[in-house]
């Protein structure tokens, strides 16, 4: 068989799969970014916290000896074994004690003490130190001390860990950015190409159907995935469609050939009218017999009408409530006396004033179908039975008789239109009576079948039971 | 009795002509339905008879007009639906009857007799109801022809009730089914026969002439037999 593949193939990257895919890892790494950042931005902020802390620590340490001492004690303090001011070699020395630096100028602008490379305003800064070697940067602010306008300057360097977690944020956004988008395009290829390819073959399969090979299937693994759903669903629905195809073809081969014999006869009888026309009682014979032919068309036709508005459903819309035993009663009173003149007998059990919400015309046409076919397709001198009883609060409808029933083969498909027992189609009857009895039941939500135990073809309809709600069971809450 | 006609198939329009005309009534057709409302505004008629799918218009939307222009005469639709809801929403509008194409020229012959006659028998509402020496009592439930008590079921009753109502005209099998049953379908067996040959056992076997009579292909007449 050739594949049928007239719809045009679908890239991967246009696929819905991969779009997705890339939607959410964008959406992803973007967040993992934000994360990073504003943890790192946090870490930094308590760090900066923490070093100022520090500097005035050291301001408030430095502002006590000048409290105590006054400005040469300062200087003492500052000073190292060479002299008050730092040489840029010496710098070294004080930074292994405690990361500061400090410079300690005169009103005038000479240096006292302290490293002459370093000055800062009274504002929180980052300054550079005026040193060869040393590049990195410092937290430095002044403040002026004692009363002869001395400007203490004191200085931080920067903690190796602020820059450190300055390189992890900014190389961490860079490999988030160049390994994590990457992947997700490999990894959307890849999902949006099996998700491609699963439903690749699902509508194959349709496409198969569509060109006429109405047996093919979607293949199900066995992993019950929910691609195997679908294709579940798909293949229930494709089965479904082929029975109903089948019953259509049925149908229709059910139509023409039970519309052609009477045509056929109406046809020979206009024949034989035309021969007799002299011979006014054999016409009017004719006649007759073609207007009996002809009313077994229209009836079929109408049957065929009548089913299709059953089934459509529209009739629920009229459902009333009834009384289903008056129609029984009603309906067993008007052929009890047609079963006693074919020579059989009619038995009525009916359980008074049962309820349904329901059509009463539909249901008297299902209890008229019912009842035909128990009068014409039972034995002679047969016993039938109409009982309306009811089975755990629904009313259950039985209408059968005792012989000689329905061959097995033949029970599963009495409900199907056209079909007929007796495969030669003399006996009476379109073929449609049962059928037309299932959809009525349907309509009303009634389950209809064939008592198996019985000796006779015993038909049982059982009636929902009607909602507990309907009657007000549950109106009245105040308990 | 002058009849209306609106119906736009030739075939049928030309086949009631005749036949209503054969019948002995006034048959005036139009194919279309507004010359024919047009018609109805200068010249009364005794029946309409209206097709529920004209050109241009739907029959219930002409049945309205007729209808808001104060038209009481009596309407019959036909209509080739079958469906119920059809029917209900004919009866809705205002229609008097409601026949299903294909019918037979006589039952609808029948049924414009019936519904002509209505008017004039208001006793089809007495309790007491008399035909020659037949009288039925619908309280009392029971029948007398001459001096015999007729012992009759319910059904047989109901039956009886109905023709006499409609004496001397024809009744159908189908208005039976209507009338007595409150059927619409159509049974496939004899059921108006089973009952009416019962009823006729009861009727006329054991007296000498019959008020029931067969008419062949249409219904069935009861009339007073010594008229």
């Amino acid at each position: 068989m050739t594949q049928a593949r007239s719809l045009p193939a679908i890239s991967f990257w246009r696929s819905t799969t991969f779009a997705r895919v890339l939607q959410a890892s964008t959406l992803f790494i973007l967040a993992g970014i934000a994360a990073l950042w504003s943890i790192g931005w946090v870490v930094l902020w308590q760090i900066d916290e923490e070093e100022w802390g520090a500097l005035e620590d050291l301001e408030a340490e430095l502002t006590a000896i000048v409290d105590d001492g006054g400005p040469d004690a300062l200087i003492d303090a500052i000073a190292l074994e060479d002299g008050p001011v730092w040489d840029p070699d010496q710098i070294y020395a004080p930074l292994e004690e405690g990361d500061a630096v400090v410079a300690l100028w005169s009103d005038t602008g000479d240096i006292l003490a302290g490293y002459p490379g370093l000055d800062a305003e009274a504002e929180r800064a980052m300054v550079w130190l005026d040193h060869d070697d040393i590049d990195d940067r410092l937290r430095a602010y002044g403040v002026e001390m004692g009363e002869d306008g001395q400007w203490l300057v004191i200085a931080r360097f920067e903690t190796e860990n602020e820059a450190y977690i300055l390189w992890l944020l900014s190389n961490g956004t860079l490999g988030l950015l160049m390994v994590g988008l990457p992947l997700s395009l490999v990894i959307g290829f890849f999902l949006s190409r099996s998700v491609f390819r699963r439903i690749e073959t699902i509508s194959d399969t349709a496409m198969q159907v569509a060109t006429g090979a109405m047996d093919t299937r979607a293949a199900v693994s066995s992993r019950q995935d929910e691609f195997d759903r679908v294709s579940n669903s798909i293949n229930e629905m494709l089965d479904k469609l082929q029975v109903l195809n089948q019953n259509i073809e049925s149908v229709t081969v059910g139509v023409a050939h039970d519309l052609k014999t009477p045509l056929a006869n109406i046809g020979g009888r206009l024949e034989l009218m035309r021969r007799d026309i002299q011979d006014a009682a054999a016409t009017d014979g004719h006649i007759t017999a073609a207007e009996g032919y002809l009313s077994d068309v229209l009836r079929i036709f109408d049957a065929l009408l009548r089913l299709g508005e059953v089934e459509t459903g529209r009739r629920r819309a009229a459902f009333a409530q009834i009384n289903l035993s008056e129609i029984v009663d009603g309906m067993a009173e008007a052929y009890a006396a047609v079963f006693d003149d074919a020579q059989k007998s009619l038995t009525v059990r009916v359980q008074p004033d049962m309820h349904i919400h329901g059509d009463r015309e539909l249901l008297e046409q299902m209890l008229s179908n019912l009842l035909e076919n128990a009068l014409e397709h039972s034995r002679d001198a047969a016993r039938a039975t109409i009982s309306l009883t009811q089975k755990g609060g629904a009313p259950v409808l039985t209408v059968g008789d005792d012989g000689p029933g329905i061959a097995p083969p033949d029970r599963a498909r009495v409900f199907d239109r056209f079909y007929r027992a007796d495969q030669s189609r003399t006996t009476p009857g379109s073929g449609l009576g049962l059928a037309l009895v299932k959809a009525i039941a349907d309509l009303h939500g009634a389950r209809v079948r064939l008592d198996d135990t019985a000796p006779g073809a015993v038909f049982v309809i059982e009636f929902p039971k009607e909602a507990a709600t309907l009657t007000g069971a549950d109106g009245s809450p105040n308990a | 009795m002058k009849i209306l006609v609106i119906e736009d198939e030739a075939e049928t329009r030309e086949y009631l002509a005749r036949g209503l005309g054969e019948a002995g009534w006034e048959v005036t057709c139009h194919a279309a339905p507004q010359p024919a409302l047009l018609e109805l505004g200068g010249r009364s008629f005794d029946i309409i008879v209206l097709d529920r799918m004209l050109p241009g218009m739907d029959g219930l939307d002409a049945l309205r007009l007729i209808r808001g222009a104060n038209i009481a005469t009596p309407v019959i639709m036909l209509t080739a639906m079958s469906g119920i809801e059809d029917r209900v929403a004919g009866l809705e509008n205002g229609a008097d009857d409601y026949l299903v194409k294909p019918f037979a020229l006589t039952e609808l012959v029948a049924r414009i007799r019936s519904i002509a006659r209505r008017p004039a028998l208001a006793e089809q509402d007495e309790t007491v109801l008399t035909l020659g020496p037949l009288t039925l009592d619908r309280v009392t439930r029971s029948v007398r022809r001459g001096d015999t008590v007729l012992d009759l079921s319910p059904l047989e009753f109901r039956l009886l009730a109905t023709m006499m109502a409609h004496r001397g005209q024809v009744v159908t099998r189908t208005m039976l089914l209507e009338q007595v049953w409150g059927y619409r379908f159509d049974p496939k067996t004899s059921l108006v026969q089973t009952h009416m040959s019962r009823l006729r056992a009861k009727l006329d076997k054991p007296f000498e002439h019959e008020m029931i009579r067969t008419m062949r292909g249409a219904g069935y007449v009861i009339d007073d037999p010594s008229t």
